[in-house]
C-alpha cells in the first residue's frame, strides 16, 4: 500500500490514538502495533510521531499517563480523560461527514465506517 | 532510575539512539528522564515481541525530528507560568547576549581608534616661556651658583642645616627663641654678615629678565649643584622620552622650594639693614624678593603663581613690620624706591592665568580620548595613561605602568567608561565654561569673591560623585582653583597697603606728622587712594602719633576703626576669611579689622598667630 502522506495522519493521528485508547489505557508500543494491525498499516506510524503526539495529547488534557513497573518491564499506560471523550466525540462527528461529503463525490464507497 | 527505564539492558545500537534523541531534546533533566524511559520501554517491547534492534531502531524514525517534536511537546506540557518564565528567560538570554555583542564590538570600535597624541606639551610650553635677549640676562646660572652658598639646595648638608636653623630662628632684633635649637638673632645677624657676597648676588640674580630655569630642556650636570640626582634623573626622563603621558604635569618644578627659602632669607636680611639704619639696602632686599617673585611666574603654572604670591606676600609684611618699628631707617627715596618696586609687578602677572594648566590639560585630553577629528571622541585610555591618571589625584602622575592585568581590565571596562565618562566634547566645554568663569573674576576684589555665586565645577568640588565621575579628568585636573582669584586679589591688595604705608611714612618725613586723610597722600607720595578691597570704599585712616591707623573693614565688613586684637591674628588672618572649605562656604570671619599700618612700635601682632 502506498505511503500516506504526513499530511492526512497529521490531521487522523490524534484522533485514531483517542479513539484506540476509547476502550481502556495502552502503553505507547502497544498503540504502535494497534494502529498498524487495525488499520493495515495505513495509520502506522513511526514511534519518532507517535510519542511527540502522545506529549502533545497530554498537554492539552486529553488523554493522562501513569507508569506501571509491576511487570517485568516498566511500562507507561496512556488513558482517556474526560476532555478526550469529548474532543473524540467531536472529532468522530468531524470525519463522519467528511466521510459522507467524500462518498457524495464518489470518492470513498465505505459509508459508515467511524460510526 | 532503574536499568530498565534508562535501557542500559537494551542493545547498544538502541541505546545509542535514545541517547542521541534524548540529548538532542535538550529538555530539563526530569523531562529527559521520562523520554528516555517512555523509549526504552517501547525499544524493549519491541525487541520482546521479536523485532531485531537493526529493524527495531530503522522503525523509529528521524531522530531530530523525533527530538524536536518531543522538545515542542514536553514544552506544551510545562506550565503556563513555567512556559512564561522559560519565555523570559530565553528573551533575556538574548538580549544580554545582544548587549554583549554590541558591547564587544564598541570595545573593538575604541581599540582600533586610540587616542593619538598630535601635540609635544613641553615644546607648547617653550614656546610661551621669555627669551633671553642674550645669556647674561638669564638669571638661573646666578642662583644656582649662589643658592647652594646660601645653603638653598634640595641636598641635605651642613649648609642646608645652618640655613633651616637660621630660617626659623626669632626673625627680629630682641626676640628671644621660642625652641631650642633656633637661631637667636645674633646668630641670624653673623649669618647675614657672614652671607653678604652671597646676599648681594643673590640680588642681582633677581634683577636679569628672564628666568631660564631648564624647565623644557633636561637638568645639566651643573643643576646637580642644587637638585638630587633623583630630580636630575626625573627631569632629564620627562624631556627625553617624548612617548611619556602627561610630560606636562611631569614638567618639573623643584626651583621653588630653593628661592622661596631664598625670599625669606632675603626679608631676614632686610630685617638686619634696617636694624642697622641701612634703609636702602633693606628696600635693596624687598624689591630684590619682588623681581624674583616675578621672575618665578615663568612659566605661568598656577603653582608658580601661588609661590610668588607667597614671596610678595613675606615681602610685603616684612615691610610693614619696617615702616612701623623702624621707619626711621628709611630716607624718602628708599621708601619712593619700594613703592616703585611694589607697583613694579606687571599687570598680566597679578591676574589668574590659565594658559600653561590648558596646556597641561589639553596633553591630559590626547591620551586619555580618541579623538574623531571633529572635536568630539570617547574616553579611551590606555591602561599605562589609566595609571598616570589616577597617580594625578595625589597631584603628580604616577610611573607608567602596564601588564597584562590591567590590560584586561581595561578591556572588559573601557566600553563601559567611555560610554558613561563624559565625551571629549562635553569635557572641553566643561573647562571652557569653568575657566571663563574663573578668568571673568580674575580681577575682583576681595569683597567681590566673597559674594559671588559657586563657580561651573561647584558640582566637582561638593563631593557629586556622579559629577566627579562623569568628569573624572575635570575631577582629577581641576582642584578647587577659585581660590587663586582670593590669593592674587589678596596679593593685589597687600601691595596696595604697603605701598600705603610707605607713602603715610614719607609724608610723615616731609610734613612731621601723619596724613589726616588718605587723599592728603595724593599725589605727592601715593599715585591714587585705594579703595578698601572688603568694603569697596576708599581705605581709611584716622590716629596721632603711635594710635595712627590705616585699616580695611575685613572679612567680618564690620568697622572695628582698625583697632588692633593684641591677642588675635595679624594681617594674614584678616586678609581672608578664616576658611573656606572646598565646597565654598566660609566659616564666620574673624571680628577684626584688616589693619594695613600701625605703626604703635610693637610688631607682635606680626608674631601673634
Amino acid at each position: 500500500m502506498a505511503d500516506i502522506d504526513s499530511e492526512f495522519l497529521r490531521g487522523a493521528g490524534p484522533v485514531a490514538v483517542l479513539k484506540l485508547l476509547e476502550r481502556g489505557e495502552m502503553y505507547g508500543y502497544e498503540i504502535v502495533e494497534a494502529l498498524e494491525r487495525r488499520t493495515d498499516g495505513v495509520l502506522a506510524m513511526g514511534q519518532s510521531t507517535l510519542y511527540p503526539m502522545l506529549y502533545n495529547l497530554e498537554a492539552k488534557g486529553f488523554v493522562a499517563a501513569r507508569w506501571d513497573e509491576s511487570g517485568s518491564r516498566p511500562r507507561k499506560y496512556y488513558r482517556l480523560t474526560a476532555a478526550g471523550r469529548r474532543r473524540l466525540a467531536a472529532d468522530a462527528k468531524s470525519w463522519h461527514r467528511l466521510a459522507l461529503a467524500m462518498g457524495s463525490l464518489g470518492l470513498t464507497s465505505v459509508q459508515g465506517v467511524l460510526a | 532510575m532503574s536499568a530498565a527505564s534508562t535501557g542500559q539492558n537494551l542493545p547498544a545500537d538502541i541505546v545509542a539512539l535514545i541517547d542521541r534523541v534524548v540529548r538532542a531534546t535538550r529538555l530539563r533533566r526530569s523531562e529527559r528522564d521520562d523520554v528516555r524511559a517512555e523509549l526504552a520501554s517501547h525499544f524493549a517491547e519491541a525487541l520482546a515481541a521479536g523485532t531485531s534492534p537493526a529493524a527495531a531502531v530503522a522503525a523509529f524514525g528521524d531522530p531530530s525530528a523525533s527530538a524536536r517534536a518531543l522538545r515542542a511537546a514536553a514544552i506544551a506540557k510545562r506550565s503556563a507560568i513555567d512556559r512564561a518564565f522559560g519565555q523570559a528567560f530565553r528573551c533575556t538570554a538574548w538580549g544580554v547576549g545582544a548587549i554583549a555583542a554590541v558591547y564587544v564590538l564598541f570595545g573593538l570600535y575604541l581599540a582600533t581608534n586610540a587616542p593619538r597624541v598630535s601635540f609635544d606639551p613641553v615644546a607648547r610650553l617653550a614656546e610661551g616661556l621669555p627669551k633671553a635677549a642674550r645669556p647674561e640676562d638669564v638669571a638661573w646660572p646666578r642662583y644656582r651658583d649662589v643658592l647652594p652658598r646660601l645653603g638653598l639646595t634640595e641636598h641635605v648638608d651642613a649648609a642646608n642645616t645652618e640655613t633651616d636653623r637660621i630660617d626659623g630662628g626669632v626673625g627680629w632684633p630682641g626676640r628671644s627663641p621660642s625652641e631650642e635649637g633656633q637661631a637667636t638673632w645674633d646668630d641670624q645677624v653673623a649669618w647675614c654678615t657672614a652671607h653678604a657676597a652671597d646676599l648681594a648676588a643673590l640680588r642681582a640674580a633677581t634683577a636679569l629678565p628672564v628666568l631660564g630655569m631648564p624647565l623644557t630642556e633636561a637638568l645639566s650636570d651643573a643643576d646637580r649643584a642644587i637638585f638630587t640626582e633623583s630630580t636630575v634623573t626625573n627631569s632629564r626622563a620627562v624631556i627625553a622620552d617624548t612617548a611619556r603621558p602627561f610630560r606636562a604635569f611631569g614638567v618639573l618644578l623643584p626651583h621653588l622650594a630653593s628661592i622661596r627659602q631664598a625670599s625669606r632669607a632675603l626679608a631676614l636680611d632686610a630685617t638686619v639693614a634696617a636694624s642697622r639704619g641701612q634703609g636702602s639696602m633693606a628696600v635693596d632686599d624687598l624689591a630684590a624678593i619682588i623681581a624674583m617673585s616675578v621672575q618665578v611666574q615663568q612659566p605661568r603654572f598656577l603653582i608658580c603663581d601661588l609661590v610668588a604670591i607667597a614671596m610678595r606676600s613675606v615681602a610685603c609684611s616684612r615691610a610693614t613690620m619696617l615702616l612701623e618699628s623702624m621707619p626711621e631707617a628709611f630716607t624718602d627715596d628708599d621708601l619712593a624706591r619700594l613703592q616703585r618696586a611694589l607697583r613694579s609687578v606687571p599687570r598680566d602677572l597679578t591676574e589668574m592665568d590659565l594658559r600653561s594648566e590648558r596646556i597641561a590639560f589639553d596633553d591630559a585630553v590626547q591620551w586619555m580620548y580618541s579623538d574623531d577629528g571633529q572635536g568630539g571622541g570617547w574616553f579611551n585610555p590606555s591602561a599605562a595613561n589609566l595609571m598616570m591618571l589616577n597617580g594625578l589625584g595625589e597631584g603628580y602622575p604616577g610611573e607608567p605602568r602596564d601588564d597584562v592585568m590591567d590590560r584586561s581590565m581595561i578591556a572588559l571596562t573601557g566600553p563601559a567608561a567611555a560610554l558613561w565618562v563624559a565625551d571629549r566634547r562635553d569635557l572641553m566645554d566643561f573647562y571652557e565654561s569653568w575657566s571663563n568663569e574663573l578668568l571673568a573674576r580674575k580681577a575682583w576684589s576681595l569683597r567681590q569673591l566673597h559674594d559671588a555665586p559657586p563657580t561651573h565645577d561647584e558640582p566637582l568640588r561638593s563631593g557629586d560623585w556622579v559629577a566627579k565621575s562623569r568628569y573624572l579628568m575635570a575631577a582629577l585636573l581641576l582642584p578647587a582653583l577659585d581660590r587663586v582669584n582670593w590669593s592674587f586679589a589678596a596679593d593685589r591688595a597687600q601691595r596696595d597697603a604697603v605701598d600705603m604705608a610707605a607713602a603715610c611714612v614719607r609724608f610723615k618725613l616731609a610734613r612731621g606728622a601723619w596724613p589726616a586723610r588718605a587723599s592728603d597722600l595724593v599725589p605727592a607720595f601715593l599715585a591714587s587712594v585705594p579703595s578698601d578691597p572688603w568694603s569697596g570704599q576708599p581705605v581709611q585712616m584716622a590716629g596721632e602719633g603711635r594710635g595712627f591707623r590705616v585699616w580695611s573693614v575685613g572679612a567680618d565688613l564690620a568697622d572695628q576703626q582698625g583697632a588692633i586684637n593684641a591677642t588675635g591674628p595679624a594681617l594674614r588672618a584678616t586678609t581672608l576669611p578664616r576658611s573656606a572649605n572646598r565646597s565654598g562656604s566660609f566659616e564666620p570671619p574673624i571680628p577684626c579689622d584688616w589693619v594695613w599700618f600701625a605703626p604703635s612700635g610693637s610688631v607682635e601682632r606680626w608674631f601673634g598667630e
